[in-house]
């Protein structure tokens, strides 16, 4: 059921990334307004610069009717910086949430409107793989007793390649530890669902005191991860 | 501002479409939004069926080439569109496929569908116990042709423990959860979290927590 998995693949992830917004040049005269769910764009008039979704940008630059002003965070100084940043230290830096997207297709449609192309391309990669270093060092802190993960500083691309792994890596650890406890029977059609503490009717007696011994003679700490956890719990 | 209305209407769609995506149970129909989106996509298709017949009719004219342009920038947004509403409707028709005694039983989540959806899912499920009995219930004993046995479990249940990513949209400060021991979790404005799908669930209708 192909509707059914939870993350965006990358393709639909490009189609998210189409609706931001981008300033271009266009080189064509409309002067009609276009009118779009989110807003109306126009009139067009060369070398006038307007903001337009991202998709329109591109089919433009295809037919050549534009140039496309390249967003800040995509020049060279911007991504030096940030890369000095990654490097630097273990938590994650603030990037466009569109990050890959929004580079590859600018790459692939837009190539000259880039100062240095090349050295975009060679820094655009470099940030990637310390980003993705950085992420996979932080999925080794997963324990059998994570409850949960902090995916605050991901960018979307990263983001829906970590999921897959990540859900059913923290399911299968929620199983196991939830599989001392009695089962919840569904309720149906409108009772409330009991939570686990008080599912008395389910359990015999025995049953109780095995589960209470079992939870006693295993300390089980809950711990929160984030990729800067290994930072603080070391002060 | 008809502007900003519609700049809330496009994202509030796609906010409902990923929240979809992501959980296990169906969501409420989004009536509103979705005729909002299918009025505009009318009307744009009105005009380039206006426009496509007016670019037949001339043969060769300057002005051509311009409305070419505008009506294939229009196609292309209202391809868009209903990439997204076909996208919607298929995972909810997928979500009913899935779990469709569970559904019939359950009132709340059946006045989550739409109505159409509710016509979908009482065909569905008459064809699928006419198939099971013509395949192979008629011939077992009367006590086992049942196919929606709650007790013995065959009803399957939309799993509420799946773990998905959300991302805070309001500061709530601490909040507890209740697991084998109940643990606490700071959530601040923009913070993202893979977290159990049962935790935030009430989170998710006051829209203070959104899935991503």
């Amino acid at each position: 059921m192909y509707n059914l998995q939870n993350n965006f693949n990358p393709q639909e992830t490009e189609f998210l990334s189409g609706d931001e917004p981008i300033k271009i040049i266009p080189n064509f005269t409309l002067n009609q307004k276009l009118v779009f769910l989110n807003g109306e764009y126009g009139p067009f008039q060369p070398s006038i610069p307007i903001e337009v979704p991202l998709w329109l940008a591109l089919t433009l630059r295809r037919q050549e009717k534009c140039q496309i002003t390249i967003p800040v965070w995509l020049s060279v100084e911007f991504l030096q910086d940030i890369l000095k940043e990654e490097k630097s230290r273990k938590k994650l830096s603030k990037l466009h949430p569109y990050f890959s997207e929004i580079s590859a297709q600018l790459f692939e449609h837009a190539p000259n409107d880039i100062n240095d192309f090349e050295k975009v391309r060679t820094l655009v990669e470099d940030i990637w793989n310390v980003r993705a270093s950085k992420i996979r060092e932080g999925i080794k802190d997963i324990t059998n007793t994570t409850y949960c993960l902090s995916i605050s500083d991901l960018t979307v691309m990263e983001r829906e390649l970590l999921k897959p792994y990540a859900t059913s890596a923290l399911k299968n650890i929620w199983l196991i530890f939830n599989s001392g406890k009695p089962i919840k029977r569904p309720n149906f059609p409108n009772q409330p669902e009991t939570n686990t503490s008080n599912s008395t009717n389910t359990n015999t007696i025995e049953e109780e005191t095995i589960i209470e011994k079992e939870q006693e003679t295993t300390k089980r700490t809950l711990r929160k991860f984030t990729t800067e956890d290994m930072e603080t719990e070391q002060n | 501002m008809e502007t900003t209305n519609n700049i809330t209407v496009l994202s509030s769609f796609i906010q409902a479409w990923t929240n979809e995506k992501n959980s296990p149970e169906i969501f409420p129909y989004e009536t509103d939004l979705i005729t909002e989106i299918r009025n505009h996509i009318n009307t744009q298709q009105q005009i380039i069926d206006k426009n496509l017949e007016q670019i037949k009719e001339e043969e060769t004219n300057n002005n051509d080439s311009q409305l070419m342009f505008l009506t294939n920038i229009m196609l292309m947004e209202v391809e868009r569109l209903n990439y997204l509403l076909r996208s919607y409707l298929r995972m909810r028709l997928d979500k009913i496929e899935k779990y469709p005694v569970y559904i019939l039983k359950n009132q709340q989540v059946r006045e989550s569908l739409s109505k159409e959806e509710q016509q979908f899912l009482a065909g569905y499920f008459k064809l699928f116990e006419k198939h099971m009995k013509n395949s192979f219930l008629e011939k077992l004993p009367k006590p086992l042709q049942k196919i929606d046995d709650e007790e013995e479990g065959m009803v399957a249940k939309p799993d509420v423990n799946n773990y998905v990513a959300c991302k805070i949209n309001e500061d709530l400060g601490e909040v507890q959860f209740l697991e084998a021991d109940t643990f606490n979790l700071t959530l601040k404005k923009d913070d993202s979290y893979i977290i159990n799908y049962d935790h935030i669930k009430p989170f998710i209708q006051s829209n203070k927590v959104s899935l991503i």
